[in-house]
């Protein structure tokens, strides 16, 4: 049912998929301890890795190269916090706190984008809609029209600057302030011709019976034995993490001094069972990925005969 | 209450605001259940005024009178509800109609509307897609699919309400042939196995009067034909007679019917209607004129008069080929593509080796299928882009005109898009002449201080070409110039063509046109996978081709030679009547 992807998982239903990304988004969001955030970071940019591909990854690596520098080098020298002085600039104290601080923060906020990145993968449109479609049916519908006028606006203004350059008024030929000046023409015709077809629209919407009494909301989404088991096996994974957090299990304190608490016993098992919930969706691609490249080698060999 | 009616209206006239003449003026008419009704008439006759008024929430603004009836009730009482699901409207414009992003929620939004449970849409969709063909697309995002996909699901997105009548204004004025063919076929069947009623107005009525129960003919604002397909020959022939002018909507008619009107027997009141009537019309009428000549000569053998029609068709021939020897006679090369290879995406090959010769001072024509890559194939010899392999030479400027003349609209008045292409300067006299020059050209002087949106197709198309014009360029590129015009227009705009060429200008254009290009382009090209397959005159061009040519040439193929346009059919019956 899911568009071509290369996710197995994806292929859920999207309360299964909502519930995943928002426990792991979350969690990375609100708790400090190293060790925690470690295991989000790394399991996230391995299932970041599996979706993306390396390349795509290393760019958000590149881009985690420049927070750490702000939080790593530039940082500690306006900051001086902490009670473990590296060196002295200017009289006043680098500290081994403020730099650890700004790794940890930085890992943070890379796990938090590797979510992201997997979200945007494991999501589309038609999954928006359908959340957002079945709490709240006007913005859903809203957030449909936006997904069909974006691409079409796109389309317009290429066809736009295509007349332009036609009459010789855009492109290479023209001067460099030439360039800007059409470029305005370009969006105001654009606009105009916009909020000239969206009256056809709305008078489209209206010949359909839009608003003329309740409406229902449509999707192609139903709920398997698949997606119940895997919605118990989240909860079962991820409440013990949420609860040993909220319990000062994972506590992390990083000023004045670095305290974290050890992570033994329950807390240990409550994280290992959360580090479970979240790697098994890649763990599931995997080998959704293996199964289906045997049937496509196998389709392969079919077309090859028929050649 | 059976034989009631499911729609009709009793003496309705319109008048849109701060306008003195009416719309549509005291018109009066029925349709039954499962009647299939084609409105014809030229654009700005009232046609869609008209058709608006059967639909409740698209009544159009403004002081109406008459009576409205849907199955015997007011149609303007009628609960929005039922008018939304029993009347079912398409319009012009493919894209302007789709509300969501993707295929199967389009077909859904107007059950959603409703109020109708899930289980149920689901059935309901998919039982659409079955009948519709669309499961292959089904999933897609509409903003993926061709013109024709779109109008299709419109329909589909409107029949799953389960109207008893559909309204369809122009469904297929911005479809190229094959997807207008499938559209109509679509409609045709929707009307066969389920009895849906229709009203569909239309300019193009080659394809849908053979296919329509009854017609209604406009003209200006009233409806002054009421007929069975058959009749509308000797109809139009009675109304030129009794009001001593030609209709606007003849020269749209389809070409059987228009060789009917010129060619046909005292008496004869029922005229050929579709290509393969005409054909048994035509050899009928070959045969018998064969027969009076024979009598004359031996009297024997039916096949000699077939001969010597084609002799006299010959002679036309000999007519036609002094007419293309003054064609032929080609200046020098002005544009020329030598091997140009080009893709929008590694590995997908919109042209390869394409090369062409465009000769000063014609009107050159690329026809081609959707998606051959004609359209591309005029951006690249613009330069707007750039050929992977292969060279494009010009001599002059190039001036190109894309397909849709609202993408160069920038200003507030019809005057000032011509004054702002020299340069800004708007004031100095000099520019302020040419521009009213260029205007009393393109005949929208009356028209200068309206909104570029608000003219019709037709006057935008010109004043696009004007904008064109201001810049003074030698060659010009056409995208489609004649979609959604109507036959006036094009030959208007023929005319404009044919001028320039004369001023020693070149106009290359891509059309799906074939009428149009059969009658005023100088040279055609067919280009297919990439490739210019044929270029040749159009009349060796047309006359060579069997399936990718005119209606007049298939009705007339094997019979009379040489003919690609109905006037040539009457010139060479004609003929051969006055030699008998």
């Amino acid at each position: 049912m899911a568009e071509q992807n290369n996710s197995e998982f994806a292929g859920r239903h999207p309360i299964v998929i909502m519930l995943y990304v928002l426990a792991c988004v979350i969690w990375t969001m609100i708790t400090r301890h190293p060790v925690a955030l470690l295991v989000s970071f790394l399991i996230s940019a391995a299932y970041c890795v599996i979706l993306h591909g390396m390349k795509r990854w290393a760019g958000l690596l590149a881009a985690g190269g420049v927070m750490l520098f702000f939080a790593v080098i530039i940082l500690p020298f306006f900051s001086h916090r902490g009670v473990t002085p590296l060196f002295y600039v200017n009289g006043l104290a680098v500290t081994w706190e403020t730099v650890f601080y700004g790794i940890i923060m930085t890992m943070m906020l890379l796990a938090v984008l590797q979510w992201c990145m997997v979200a945007g993968r494991l999501m589309d449109s038609e999954k928006l809609l359908y959340l957002t479609g079945k709490t709240i049916p006007t913005i859903g519908l809203m957030l449909m029209m936006i997904f069909r006028a974006l691409p079409d606006m796109r389309d317009r203004y290429r066809q736009i600057h295509e007349a332009q350059i036609g009459l010789g008024k855009a492109g290479e030929a023209a001067s460099w302030p030439g360039r800007v000046q059409s470029f305005l023409k370009e969006l105001s015709i654009l606009i105009s011709w916009s909020l000239e077809d969206s009256i056809e629209v709305s008078v489209s919407m209206e010949s359909r019976g839009y608003r003329t009494g309740k409406r229902t909301w449509f999707h192609l989404f139903h709920i398997r034995k698949e997606d119940i088991v895997w919605c118990v096996f989240m909860l079962l994974t991820f409440t013990g993490m949420y609860v040993s957090q909220d319990r000062g299990g994972l506590q992390a304190f990083y000023f004045p001094e670095l305290v974290f608490r050890p992570v033994t016993g329950w807390n240990s098992t409550a994280l290992a069972a959360g580090a479970l919930g979240m790697a098994s969706p890649a763990v599931y691609d995997l080998y959704g990925r293996r199964n289906r490249k045997g049937v496509c080698t196998q389709n392969g060999t079919d077309a090859d005969l028929i050649m | 209450m059976g034989q009631m009616p499911i729609l009709s209206c009793e003496h309705v006239s319109f008048c849109y605001p701060r306008q003195t003449e009416d719309a549509i003026h005291d018109i009066s008419l029925k349709i039954e259940e499962t009647e299939f009704v084609v409105l014809c008439g030229r654009s700005g006759c009232g046609k869609t005024t008209l058709l608006r008024h059967f639909k409740k929430n698209q009544i159009p603004f403004g002081s109406g009178s008459g009576q409205l009836y849907y199955r015997g009730r007011d149609l303007e009482k009628m609960d929005d509800r039922e008018s939304a699901a029993r009347i079912g409207y398409v319009g012009q414009n493919p894209e302007t109609q789709l509300v969501t992003d993707k295929v199967w929620h389009e077909l859904a939004f107007g059950l959603e509307n409703l109020g109708i449970p899930g289980s149920q849409i689901r059935r309901r969709t998919a039982e659409i897609a079955q009948y519709f063909g669309m499961e292959s697309w089904f999933h897609k995002p509409v903003t993926e699919l061709s013109g024709g996909q779109k109008q299709i699901l419109n329909l589909a997105a409107v029949v799953i309400m389960q109207p008893d009548v559909l309204l369809l204004d122009e469904p297929t004025a911005q479809l190229d042939p094959i997807g207008t063919r499938r559209f109509l076929d679509t409609l045709g069947r929707l009307n066969r196995d389920l009895g849906t009623a229709v009203l569909l107005s239309e300019q193009r009525l080659e394809e849908v009067i053979p296919m329509a129960d009854r017609v209604l003919i406009m003209e200006e604002g009233r409806l002054i034909g009421d007929t069975v397909p058959e009749k509308c020959g000797s109809l139009i022939e009675e109304y030129e007679k009794k009001h001593g002018r030609r209709l606007s909507v003849a020269p749209a008619m389809p070409a059987a019917v228009k060789v009917w009107q010129k060619c046909h027997d005292k008496g004869e009141l029922t005229s050929p209607v579709s290509i393969r009537e005409g054909r048994a019309w035509l050899q009928t009428k070959v045969r018998n004129m064969g027969q009076t000549d024979a009598a004359v000569k031996n009297g024997t053998a039916n096949n000699i008069t077939a001969n010597n029609v084609t002799g006299s068709a010959s002679e036309l021939t000999g007519i036609v080929a002094e007419k293309r020897k003054q064609r032929q006679e080609t200046g020098e090369i002005v544009l020329q593509a030598d091997r140009v290879s080009f893709e929008y995406e590694r590995g997908k090959r919109v042209l390869e080796d394409f090369s062409l010769q465009v000769p000063g001072g014609k009107i050159y024509a690329v026809m081609g299928g959707n998606g051959s890559g004609k359209s591309t194939a005029l951006k690249v010899l613009m330069g707007i882009y750039k050929p992977r392999r292969g060279k494009v030479k010009t001599k002059g400027t190039l001036r190109y005109l894309a397909q849709n003349p609202r993408s160069l609209f920038t200003e507030l008045t019809v005057e000032e898009e011509l004054l702002v292409m020299q340069g800004g300067q708007m004031h100095r006299e000099g520019t302020g002449q040419a521009v009213k020059e260029m205007l009393h050209y393109l005949e929208l002087t009356e028209l200068e201080a309206q909104n570029p949106m608000d003219l019709s197709g037709g006057q935008q198309q010109r004043l696009a070409m004007g904008k064109l014009l201001m810049t003074d360029p030698d060659i010009l590129l056409l995208d489609e110039p004649t979609k959604g015009l109507d036959g006036a227009f094009k030959a208007k705009l023929a005319q404009l063509l044919r001028d320039l060429c004369t001023k020693g200008k070149t106009v290359v254009l891509v059309s799906h046109d074939m009428d149009f290009c059969a009658q005023y382009a100088d040279i055609c090209g067919l280009l297919f996978d990439g490739q210019m397959i044929s270029q040749d005159d159009a009349e060796t061009f047309f006359g060579d081709n069997v399936f990718y040519t005119t209606p007049a040439s298939r009705m007339a193929q094997g019979i009379i030679e040489g003919c690609f346009l109905p006037e040539d059919i009457t010139a060479a019956l004609q003929k051969a009547g006055d030699g008998s």
